[in-house]
């Protein structure tokens, strides 16, 4: 349905030729009016009283819909927000809805016998969508409540199993253009965080809270230090402090201890190490200091190291997680849907997984091949792209061998599973990707590094203070000394700063649609190596585009009008590019509007119709011709009417633009480039030439290959020491993504798509890759001017520390200083400068 | 015997019951959505006989 494009921040192309849509408000030709006088609560609106157009009937229906149930304000919320969020790339079936069990979806049933159901929606885009969906329940009866977050697109249905089921509330929201299914596997992981998150907040929340409580009794101590406080006073409120900072210790600062005696038992040094020993010494101090009412106080700084470690916990968490696992769910194939023919002839829509050999599918034009078999009905084109890298759709007919993520383009054809998806060549490569990620040797944080060098230097002074101050002055000078050091040895700005930078880094990347899962990859991309590009969908668009067209302007319209009808990517490469002309030269398709008749599509041949007496064919020159000059098998696509030849389109797979502009900039950023092909066809050559006549030199390039000879290629230039880098988009790049050192998938045409490699680039990915790789160069260097910022602090504080002279209230002015100097650090590192000052 | 002693505690006592709301609000996870609620407060709940009226009025929705 057109209306799920909506969106109320796009401008229509043409105002003044155009008409909107009342429901989508995208451009329309106007076919469809309608006059709405609401028969009850006339509205003051007068326009709701005028006639209004439609791009098509199921916005015209949506439309009436939401008049029927009182809904209008849906139009006016619709414009308080444009929500932006990832594109969803895959779509959601309510099919799997029947069978919930089936589906593995989680049904709650609650202690009154009702059920709660959280599902994924598609086709959210702002707060009007999700106040439509909430003002559904009264509508339909065993509804209780549906509630939105579009945060994640999900809703929770709560309903009465006797009267209603998901099912039938997801018939009935598709007539609004939301499509409902099943949580994806990763969405269902997402509820997993969830939870931790939310326990990271509390423990934050807790930590807040002792320490701000803590603080102001240090104050009220600090005071009565400077003005005089009756010893009562004072003994009570060093107490109290030692009280909280206890507590802040015992509950939110468990997990350092628990850590830091991991690394003990592992003999592992880790910067939780000093951290525990600090807060250990804290602890000491503050209960010493609270019986012998004299001393310095720890419990301040106590609490508030806690609370900052803790944030800093919580955003190294936010920074990765996920990192290590999301590649091996690169593929989402497990969510293809099959439908299973049964011996009776009844069909039953289930997962791909559910197949088993012998089952017969159907396999409509426009849908995935759920699982490798025999093609035993029918015959049709497949693009095996995703899978092959090949770039040229393949012919397949009765007794064809078709491998399953194969992409259906023509017509309907019935399968005969020979192999279950485990087994199949999905399986297979799914399979390759998940030892790829076992093997793979993560490189050892810098913060890590940098912290086992800490913990060894800070216990060296510890002891040595402690040493010579014992024999200088005796026990009880000493071990005050050594207390001072080591809770003022403030390791938190060092675990504090990388992962403060990753995120800031992460964030802003994600305004420019490049959107960081695995923020260690930051680091990795700062030193130049090989990058290692897959051809098609990546260097190229992947899909048909016109290259040419040889003929008469005038006829365009007519040919649009033709065949707009069809969802064949031959009729909607011709159909953009009639469009992209008419901007130019002002020809509207609105002239023939649906003047097209009897319009009728030929299997392996092309489209027959009528217009305005005259009769039209689209389709297929007599022999394939193969031309020189283009990129490539082009293909011809010739157009006749009344049997005369009238003109030839050329249509091929393009290259993106500015390919050679963006590797250019890459080589002057002293990375190596290769080319890394699936595609057998001569274009990987012909790509390569082009480059090099450019003078971009390619270290490697190769066409044909297999996803195991992808993975082969970045071991081999991995052991060679490069740093390696992939890009990809298709399944066939899934293995050599989850291989090589960082992993990044770009926007495709494939429906499968990669959305969770490590990096994922929405749009833009050719003029995006440079500036991700200046990013990481500017973290990394704003992360070593954090980590100097910090050791600074501490040479300074431990020196002061380890000669006597530090007195509380320096290590009180000291402990925030350092934390948010970090962080003002952070936050200003111009990881992504803006694009005008982009070297691009 | 001061003020402190009991003024103190129940400083602390009154701050914590704050933390609790906090993390009860937490715990139902308030925090998790945070675009929706910010746009459902500006819409207005119509009763809920109105809709039913406008339903009666237009047969054949459901």
């Amino acid at each position: 349905m057109s209306h799920m494009l909506a969106d109320s921040s796009k401008p229509t192309l043409n105002e003044s030729t155009s008409i909107r849509c009342a429901h989508c408000g995208l451009e329309s030709r106007g076919h469809f009016s309608e006059t709405w006088a609401l028969k009850s609560a006339p509205s003051p609106d007068a326009s709701a009283q005028s006639p209004k157009y439609f791009c098509c009937r199921g916005c015209m229906g949506a439309y009436s819909l939401i008049h029927e149930l009182g809904l209008e304000n849906f139009y006016s919320l619709r414009s308080l927000s444009s929500h932006e969020t990832q594109p969803v790339l895959h779509s959601r079936s309510s099919e799997l809805l029947k069978n919930l069990s089936e589906s593995g979806v989680d049904v709650q049933t609650l202690s009154d016998g009702t059920c709660q159901v959280r599902l994924g929606v598609e086709g959210l885009h702002c707060a009007a969508c999700s106040w439509l969906i909430e003002s559904l329940p009264p509508s339909i009866p065993g509804l209780k409540s549906a509630k939105v977050r579009l945060s994640d697109h999900s809703l929770e249905l709560h309903y009465d199993p006797n009267r209603t089921e998901p099912y039938r509330v997801a018939g009935y929201l598709s007539k609004f253009g939301y499509a409902l299914g099943p949580l994806h596997r990763e969405e269902v992981e997402e509820q997993a965080d969830r939870k931790l998150r939310q326990e990271h907040w509390f423990w934050i929340a807790v930590a807040f809270f002792l320490a701000a409580n803590a603080m102001w009794i240090a104050v009220c101590l600090y005071a009565g230090e400077a003005t005089g406080i009756a010893p009562q006073h004072e003994r009570f409120l060093r107490w109290m402090g030692a009280l909280l900072g206890l507590l802040s210790a015992v509950f939110p600062g468990r997990i350092f201890f628990r850590s830091a005696w991991q690394s003990i038992q592992t003999r592992i040094p880790h910067v939780d190490v000093p951290v525990a020993l600090g807060l250990l010494v804290g602890t000491i101090g503050s209960i010493v200091g609270a019986s012998t009412h004299r001393g310095h106080i720890y419990f301040d700084s106590l609490a508030s190291l806690v609370l900052l470690l803790r944030i800093g916990r919580y955003i190294q968490f936010r920074a990765q997680f996920r990192s290590g696992m999301s590649i091996a769910k690169l593929l989402k194939f497990y969510d293809i849907e099959a439908v299973r023919l049964s011996e009776e002839g009844g069909k039953l829509t289930v997962p791909a997984k559910r197949l088993k050999v012998g089952d017969r599918v159907e396999v409509r034009a426009g849908s995935v091949v759920p699982a490798d078999g025999v093609v035993t009905k029918g015959q049709t084109q497949l693009q095996t792209a995703f899978i092959t890298g090949e770039s040229r759709p393949g012919r397949f007919g009765i007794g064809d061998h078709v491998i399953g993520g194969s992409l259906n383009l023509e017509a309907l054809i019935e399968v005969t599973v020979t192999q279950t998806a485990e087994q199949g060549r999905l399986g297979q490569i799914s399979e390759l990707v998940q030892q790829a990620t076992a093997d793979r040797t993560f490189l050892m944080r810098l913060a890590d590094k940098i912290g086992r060098v800490f913990v060894w230097v800070v216990l060296a002074l510890a002891v040595i203070t402690f040493l010579s101050w014992w024999i200088l002055q005796g026990l009880s000078v000493s071990i005050d000394r050594t207390l001072a050091l080591l809770t003022i040895a403030c390791p938190c700005a060092l675990a504090l700063a990388a992962p403060l930078v990753i995120t800031v880094a992460i964030g802003r990347a994600a305004k420019e649609k490049i959107w960081i899962r695995d923020g260690n990859t930051l680091e990795r991309l700062s030193k130049p190596g090989v990058v290692c590009l897959d051809k098609t969908g990546t260097l190229t668009f992947g899909d048909l585009r016109v290259i040419d067209w040889d003929g008469p302007l005038d006829i365009l319209p007519a040919i649009a009008a033709m065949e707009s009808r069809f969802e064949h990517p031959i009729a909607q490469a011709l159909v953009d590019f009639i469009r992209s002309q008419n901007e130019s030269l002002g020809i509207h398709p609105k002239d023939f509007g649906d003047l097209a008749d009897d319009v009728r599509f030929e299997v392996g041949q092309g489209i027959f119709g009528r217009i305005e007496g005259r009769d039209f064919f689209i389709g297929r020159a007599d022999s394939h011709v193969q031309t020189s000059g283009d990129l490539g098998g082009a293909r011809k696509v010739v157009v006749k009417v009344d049997g005369n030849l009238q003109g030839t389109f050329l249509l091929g797979d393009v290259l993106r633009p500015g390919l050679s502009k963006s590797l250019r900039a890459l080589q002057e950023r002293g990375w190596k480039l290769a080319i890394l092909s699936g595609d057998e066809s001569p274009q990987v050559q012909q790509i390569a030439q082009m480059l090099e006549s450019q003078g971009i030199e390619l270290e490697d390039c190769y066409g044909g290959l297999s996803p195991e000879q992808k993975k082969e290629w970045i071991i081999r230039l991995r052991n060679a020491g490069y740093t390696t880098v992939m890009v990809g988009d298709g399944i066939n790049d899934a293995v050599a993504l989850a291989i090589a050192d960082v992993g990044i998938a770009v926007r495709g045409p494939s429906e499968i798509a990669l959305k969770n490699a490590p990096i994922y680039i929405g749009e833009n990915h050719l003029e995006s890759i440079p500036r991700l790789f200046d990013a990481s160069k500017n973290a990394v260097k704003a992360i070593h001017r954090c980590f100097a910022a910090s050791l600074l602090y501490n040479m300074i504080t431990i020196g002061l520390a380890a000669t006597g002279y530090i007195h509380p209230l320096i290590a009180a002015i000291f402990m925030p200083i350092s934390g948010i100097t970090v962080l003002l650090m952070a936050w200003s590192a111009r990881t992504f400068p803006p694009r005008n000052q982009s070297l691009l | 015997m001061s003020v402190l002693f009991i003024a103190l505690p129940l400083a602390i006592l009154l701050g914590a019951a704050g933390l609790f709301a906090c993390l009860h609000c937490i715990g139902s996870g308030q925090y998790e959505d945070l675009d929706t609620e910010s746009y459902r407060i500006l819409v207005d709940q119509q009763p809920e006989e109105q809709i039913a009226r406008k339903k009666s009025d237009s047969p054949g929705t459901l």
